[in-house]
């Protein structure tokens, strides 16, 4: 039961299910209107429906198929780390300033990928931070506050 | 003659200003560098720089950014034959036959054709441009809410047909993009949807945090999982093809720059599936089939030729009818937008020195290119030898500038890292992006158009087959998409994906 689940074909059904479940529910709020005069939840209501079939549609072909690829192996270790790079420049960049938002997301987003050594990350981060900074705000003068107010 | 000459006669006055120039050599530059680089491709690279157009004047930065996108072909295959590695989603094939020929000693001979054959392609597709842009206008003005939105609906279709792996999983895909563009203030009623009160999203779901999600920042995790290991790097040899090379590749070049041109126009198409096809035609062709793999010089040729082709005749649908056919035009438009400039077929008359400058510098820039790529091939291997570990959290902090850049809005860059997270499970699910992309750009264009015709037919859909070219591109639609879906043709499909 569990393999059959834990199917690449039989996830992304349930996924694209669940995306048009919340799409319909969420639309139900919208006015609907009619054919003539289309309102705001009409189109979205439609493709929400059309969503849940052809995932339901892909979930149970898959769930059913006698031979299907198991989800492949996954090591979510880089990823979370770059997501964490991500949300430290996007936490730092208006309170800190984009000096400082650089060399954090440098210094978190490195640890997706062995070896750490810490005189090159320090090295990247500044080097990137300069080169942000230069091209960006002195060079085309995008109003991005450089270091903290 | 003169309708054709005279156009292009202004377009090369605006596109060899000096002002121009530097711009056309800076995205071909460009270009090839991340074209070089592999993890990195032209629609994250066109996304981060759209901040910085805001400074240029509208020639120059659609300049630039086509450079970029064309750029990215020629550095692709050098990567693909000197490494073994796809610098560009388009080079996979190129690797094949490419690195086959690189071992035995001829990397040199596979550059120059690549190259030359790019090149070929490049000048041939940007005639295509200038002859059919105008021709499809004409035709544009024939169009009323019916035929747009048959023609998204066949576009659509078109993606979805095109796309890698299962039919279904496109579909969904499509679908999903199509309720993700819907995202934001209705433009009808002023409705707020899906907005979940969130005052940023009222504008809707910005295509640069979507694209960087899904594209670059999966991209790198995904990269970062393989820990790839790089094949050692072939020698150059000699630059210049035999006599025996030259034979097999001018015919091989002819038929992947007409393979592309034809890829390229259609929505979903572009340079990827060009080359794929280039490649699968070659194969079809040759009389000796096994030697594809060990180093057939028409392996390199016809693929090269045929993803510059398409990618550049993927501009005519952009620039004619303002419809994208694939994501990087989708940011061209978001580019002319910034500017102000309203894509459709109006363009061509109202900018013409725009929409002739563009088509003209595009072969400016592919003769840049040819100098660019074959002496400079050096500098651009030395490259490879830069660390992965170096290189992504370069494109990593350039990728958050670029979003945060585009509104000044910490809330893009949040919303990129969610679409991180959802295009690693859509890598992992096995479903690809593109057709949810083609969706979210067609999506708010297709139900103002589907709203558009039914109120004009008062709720009646015959509307949509009563006018016969609205009614000729359904039937092409459904005619695809039957085809793709009986079993026969299914099989073929596969293996054509497969080779």
């Amino acid at each position: 039961m569990f393999d059959r689940l834990n199917r690449a074909e039989t996830l992304a059904g349930l996924l694209f299910a669940a995306f048009g479940a919340a799409a319909i529910w969420l639309a139900a709020d919208y006015p609907y209107g009619t054919p003539t005069r289309m309102g705001a939840g009409f189109v979205p209501t439609g493709l929400g429906w059309g969503l849940v079939a052809l995932g339901a549609a892909i979930a149970v072909a898959g769930f059913f198929a006698r031979d299907a690829d198991a989800l492949p192996q996954s090591d979510a270790r880089p990823l979370l780390f770059l997501l964490l790079g991500v949300a430290a420049f996007a936490l730092l960049l208006e309170r800190g300033g984009l000096v400082v938002a650089i060399a954090a997301c440098v210094a978190v987003a490195r640890l997706a990928e062995r070896p750490y050594r810490w005189r090159e990350v320090i090295l990247l981060g500044g080097g990137l931070a300069a080169a942000g900074a230069c091209i960006f705000v002195l060079g085309l003068g995008l109003p991005i506050p450089l270091v903290p107010r | 003659m003169s309708e054709l000459f005279d156009p292009l006669l202004l377009g090369f006055s605006v596109a060899l200003t000096p002002a121009n120039l530097f711009w056309c050599l800076l995205g071909a530059l460009l270009g090839t560098l991340i074209g070089v680089l592999p993890g990195i491709g032209p629609v994250a690279t066109i996304a981060m720089l759209l901040p910085i157009t805001f400074q240029l004047e509208p020639v120059g930065a659609l300049i630039m950014l086509a450079g970029i996108y064309y750029g990215a072909q020629y550095g692709g295959s050098t990567t693909a034959i000197l490494v073994n590695m796809p610098g560009e989603s388009s080079s996979v094939v190129t690797c094949l036959d490419g690195f086959a020929m690189a071992r035995r000693g001829r990397a040199g001979a596979a550059l120059a054709i690549a190259a030359l054959a790019s090149f070929f392609a490049g000048t041939v597709a940007t005639l295509i441009v200038a002859v059919a842009s105008p021709a499809m206008v004409k035709f544009a003005m024939l169009f009323g809410a019916a035929e747009y939105f048959s023609l998204m609906a066949f576009g659509l279709v078109a993606a979805i047909v095109l796309a890698h792996g299962s039919v279904a999983k496109a579909i969904a895909m499509t679908v999903l993009g199509l309720l993700l563009g819907l995202c934001g203030t209705d433009v009808n009623s002023g409705t707020q949807r899906f907005t979940f009160g969130i005052p940023e999203l009222s504008d809707g779901i910005g295509f640069v945090p979507l694209a960087m999600g899904l594209f670059a920042i999966a991209e790198i995790a995904v990269q970062l999982e393989k820990h790839f290991v790089r094949d050692a790097m072939a020698k150059m040899g000699s630059l210049w093809p035999t006599r025996d090379e030259a034979r097999e590749a001018v015919p091989a070049v002819l038929r992947g720059t007409a393979v592309g041109s034809v890829l390229g126009v259609l929505p979903g198409g572009g340079a990827l599936l060009a080359a794929f096809a280039a490649y699968t035609l070659e194969k079809r062709l040759a009389k000796d089939p096994s030697r594809f793999g060990k180093g057939a010089v028409a392996g390199v040729a016809a693929p090269e030729s045929a993803n510059n082709a398409g990618a550049q005749t993927s501009f005519i649908p952009m620039l004619a009818l303002g419809i994208p056919p694939n994501a990087v035009m989708a940011l061209m438009i978001g580019a002319m937008a910034i500017h102000g400039i309203v894509p459709g077929p109006q363009v061509m008359t109202r900018e013409p020195a725009l929409f002739w400058g563009l088509v003209a510098s595009m072969w400016v820039g592919n003769l840049m290119l040819v100098v660019i790529n074959l002496p400079l091939v050096g500098i651009w291997v030395r490259l490879l030898r830069v660390p992965y570990r170096l290189l992504y959290p370069a494109i990593l902090v350039f990728c958050c500038i670029g979003v945060y850049a585009l509104n000044n809005s910490v809330f893009e860059v949040y919303l990129t890292l969610g679409f991180g997270v959802l295009g690693y499970l859509f890598v992992k699910l096995g479903c690809e992006p593109a057709p949810l992309l083609l969706g979210f750009i067609l999506g708010p264009m297709m139900e103002e158009n589907l709203r558009r015709a039914m109120r004009l037919s008062r709720g009646d859909p015959a509307i949509f087959i009563e006018r016969p070219i609205s009614a000729a591109l359904l039937a092409l639609a459904v005619v695809l998409l039957v085809a793709v879906l009986a079993p026969s043709l299914r099989r073929l499909r596969e293996k054509a994906f497969a080779e």
